[in-house]
């Protein structure tokens, strides 16, 4: 069942629940009735008659559950439709059974045909399912009548291993199950998914963030012109306009990305300082007027010169962060890196492979949406260590030392920048920058563990911090209740309330005291970790709340 | 809080119920003596389970905006005369499809209201069936049992010779049809299986 799917609907008639999970489609506002989407459903058979063992708790997708509804809806107009006389020979047993089987029904003869096919089947079958799980389900969903006025239902391919191949259902539970199809039919109309979805999303899903990149290109592209121009205007040193050209068409000089670019443009003087640029940007700050050095570099620069050797790595991430520049970072753009990464490899130096793939290993966590490309590139050549430094770069956007000494959060990524950045500095001229580096990589192999265990615990303490508080003040324990509740909560991005899943039937029936705000509804602070949140709450009846991360 | 669903039946309005009939085909032939006696069938069942007399369909005529088609006492009688097994010849008239459609209206707004005894009734159906036991047996349905066949027999003809086990099963059987009347699409339910009849032979 989608954890994504916000909208709840759920029907309880008195021997039944149906919940509907789906996604409320846009169409929705054209259409009579609310038009659904990636709908899956929950259908407990939960009688209070019945012993808890006894009790059935069915799931299925938009598809089983319009066949169950067409199925129960038609067979029973067949029941109100029957003949006296017929209808109760129906429930006499299996050869009363039989024949009303074999006695067509006016209406639908394949159908008879089926009962008659089923029937012969399944009686042997019977026991069997009953008992033990072993059958797989086989056929479709159906329904049958059965002795003593009960029906078969016939659970096709929504049977698992604990409803067994049917349901025996009475005259209530069938006309409480086909009472609460017969509303979810009259109120929603759920579009196709599953199957449409895979083709549908696949072109979609490559060519989208080509076409992200591509607009995002086209609305930087004046900026990075005015940018680029204004660099030009600043810099003594003469450049040549091919590679300033170069740069307006990478399109993403960005602002945060200076400090590094920088480093990437002037092959002779430059290289050596731009690992200390990209280090420095606000601890030290010496360098910072360098970034004027202009952002174009990139690409032109590592063609041309593919044995900058030193200060390629810095290229290498000052391209990748060119591209990305979104603050988000440029995640999907990366294709172009691992290209230059592969020259660079050639060109480049050996030593900062093992530093780099340390850098991976702590960045690691930060990045596990990064494009292939990405990935790619840093497995490609040693000399690419830098792409991932400057993916890492371009996913956090603050620069400034304190991240590096004190953040256990992404911004903490910098640091394996700067420790990539070292070797090359090594080789370069500037001593200060390279002990400058030295501390920087003494303080690195903390933060990256501080990083990594931040990052495998994607919850927010403080939102769970809130989810208490919140949750305490509201809860009001009903008289009379005995036992805990508990809830799954889904709680998106923005802090809103995103879904509510009721652990329990006593959950179900209480969520009004919980206090809990409806769905949609501002919950707490936003996620810093820009994730959903799944929260378990645990309502106590002596007033306590409880609030924990649920594990995947 | 969460939203939870009222029965959409709840919120359905009587026009868009008179609408939804009528966006069934009536069959070109149809049998209109097999769907006068269903539908007297049925509210003689009602009548019998929930002691629901004239007044209340008036009432629910009232409720449904079906003043026009249900006037008054006389007017209801009429209809139910039309029922070709009632005895006596007076009064009968014939009954058109708007007729027909209000009277399966008026039973299942009064089928939903009477809905908890119904479904009380077919709750003990069922025990005494699981117990192999004589539905008679338990005090509410034998009592509705005997009063239906009392009505039965005091209202329709005794040319046809009718067993009272007959009767039984007719009574427990529009017992069974009242509950899935009284549901949500009930009213498409009571139509759709009053064409199938009409149609059949």
């Amino acid at each position: 069942m989608p954890l994504s799917n916000p909208v709840i609907r759920r029907y309880t008639p008195p021997t039944c629940t149906l919940e509907i999970w789906a996604q409320k489609s846009p169409i929705s506002r054209w259409a009579k009735q609310s038009v659904l989407k990636q709908l899956t459903f929950e259908l407990q058979l939960d009688d209070p008659r019945l012993s808890e063992e006894d009790k059935v708790t069915i799931r299925g997708d938009r598809e089983q559950l319009e066949a169950l509804c067409t199925k129960v809806s038609d067979y029973v107009q067949e029941l109100l439709q029957k003949d006296t006389e017929n209808f109760w020979l129906s429930f006499q047993g299996s050869q009363a059974n039989h024949q009303v089987i074999n006695e067509p029904p006016p209406q639908d003869l394949s159908r008879s045909a089926a009962f008659a096919r089923n029937s012969n089947n399944d009686n042997p079958n019977t026991d069997n399912s009953n008992s033990g799980f072993s059958q797989t389900p086989v056929g479709s969903i159906r329904l049958q009548p059965d002795t003593h006025l009960k029906h078969k239902l016939f659970l096709g391919s929504l049977a698992n291993q604990s409803t067994g191949e049917f349901v025996q259902l009475g005259l209530l539970q069938l006309f409480d199950l086909a009472s609460a199809l017969e509303n979810y039919s009259a109120e929603f109309i759920a579009l196709p998914t599953t199957t449409n979805n895979t083709s549908r999303r696949t072109p979609l899903s490559t060519w989208g963030p080509v076409a992200a990149v591509v607009a995002i290109a086209a609305g930087l592209t004046p900026v990075t012109w005015q940018y680029a121009n204004r660099l030009r205007e600043e810099q003594i040193a003469t450049k040549s306009s091919p590679k300033e050209e170069s740069v307006a068409l990478n399109s993403s000089p960005l602002q945060e990305l200076p400090t590094a670019v920088p480093t990437l443009n002037p092959p002779t003087p430059l290289p050596t300082q731009s690992p200390l640029t990209s280090d420095l940007p606000l601890s030290v700050s010496p360098l910072p007027p360098v970034s004027s050095i202009s952002p174009q570099t990139s690409i032109a620069g590592q063609a041309q010169k593919p044995q900058t050797t030193i200060s390629t790595p810095s290229q290498g991430s000052s391209d990748t962060t060119s591209f990305t520049k979104p603050l988000t970072s440029g995640r999907d753009t990366l294709t172009i890196p691992g290209a230059q990464s592969n020259q660079i490899g050639t060109s480049s130096i050996t030593v900062p492979t093992p530093k780099a793939q340390n850098s991976q290993t702590a960045i690691r966590p930060n990045l596990p949406q990064n494009s292939s490309a990405s990935i790619g590139s840093k497995s490609n050549a040693p000399g690419t260590i830098t792409n991932p430094a400057t993916s890492t770069l371009t996913t956090t956007n603050n620069l400034s030392p304190r991240n590096i000494n004190e953040t256990p959060k992404p911004s903490g990524i910098n640091s394996p920048n700067i420790s990539l950045g070292s070797p090359s500095d090594s080789e370069s001229d500037s001593a200060s920058t390279s002990d400058l580096i030295n501390k920087l990589r003494q303080n690195r192999p903390g933060n990256s563990s501080k990083i990594a265990a931040g990052n495998s615990d994607v919850f927010d303490p403080k939102q769970i911090a809130e989810v208490k508080e919140y949750l305490k003040q509201r809860w009001q324990p009903p008289s009379g209740l005995t036992q805990a509740l508990e809830y799954s909560l889904t709680v998106g991005v923005d802090g809103s309330i995103e879904r509510i899943l009721p652990l329990g039937k006593a959950a179900r029936e209480n969520v009004s005291s919980t206090g809990m705000p409806a769905i949609g509804q501002p919950f707490i602070s936003p996620s810093k970790n820009g994730q959903d949140a799944r929260i378990r709450a645990v309502f106590k009846p002596d007033g306590k709340v409880q609030a924990f991360p649920e594990t995947e | 809080m969460l939203k939870v669903m009222q029965s959409a039946a709840n919120s359905s309005t009587p026009i868009s119920l008179w609408d939804d009939l009528t966006k069934i085909d009536a069959p070109a032939v149809v049998q209109w003596d097999n769907m006068k006696t269903q539908l007297d069938l049925v509210l003689l069942a009602l009548e019998t389970l929930a002691g629901i007399g004239s007044e209340e369909m008036l009432a629910a005529a009232n409720v449904l905006n079906l003043e026009s088609k249900l006037p008054d006492r006389v007017a209801l009688w009429r209809l139910r005369q039309s029922n070709p097994l009632r005895k006596g010849q007076g009064g009968r008239k014939k009954l058109d499809i708007e007729e027909a459609r209000s009277l399966v209206m008026i039973i299942c707004h009064l089928a939903k209201q009477s809905q908890e005894l119904i479904r009380r009734a077919v709750d003990l159906l069922e025990q005494m069936a699981q117990a192999n036991r004589e539905p008679h047996q338990a005090a509410l349905l034998g009592d509705y049992i005997d009063a239906f066949c009392n009505r039965y027999q005091e209202r329709m003809m005794e040319d046809e010779k009718v067993s009272t086990e007959v009767i039984s099963h007719l009574a427990l059987k529009l017992l069974i049809d009242l509950l899935f009347y009284s549901g949500p699409g009930g009213h498409r339910r009571l139509w759709l299986s009053l064409i199938d009849r009409s149609t059949k032979f």
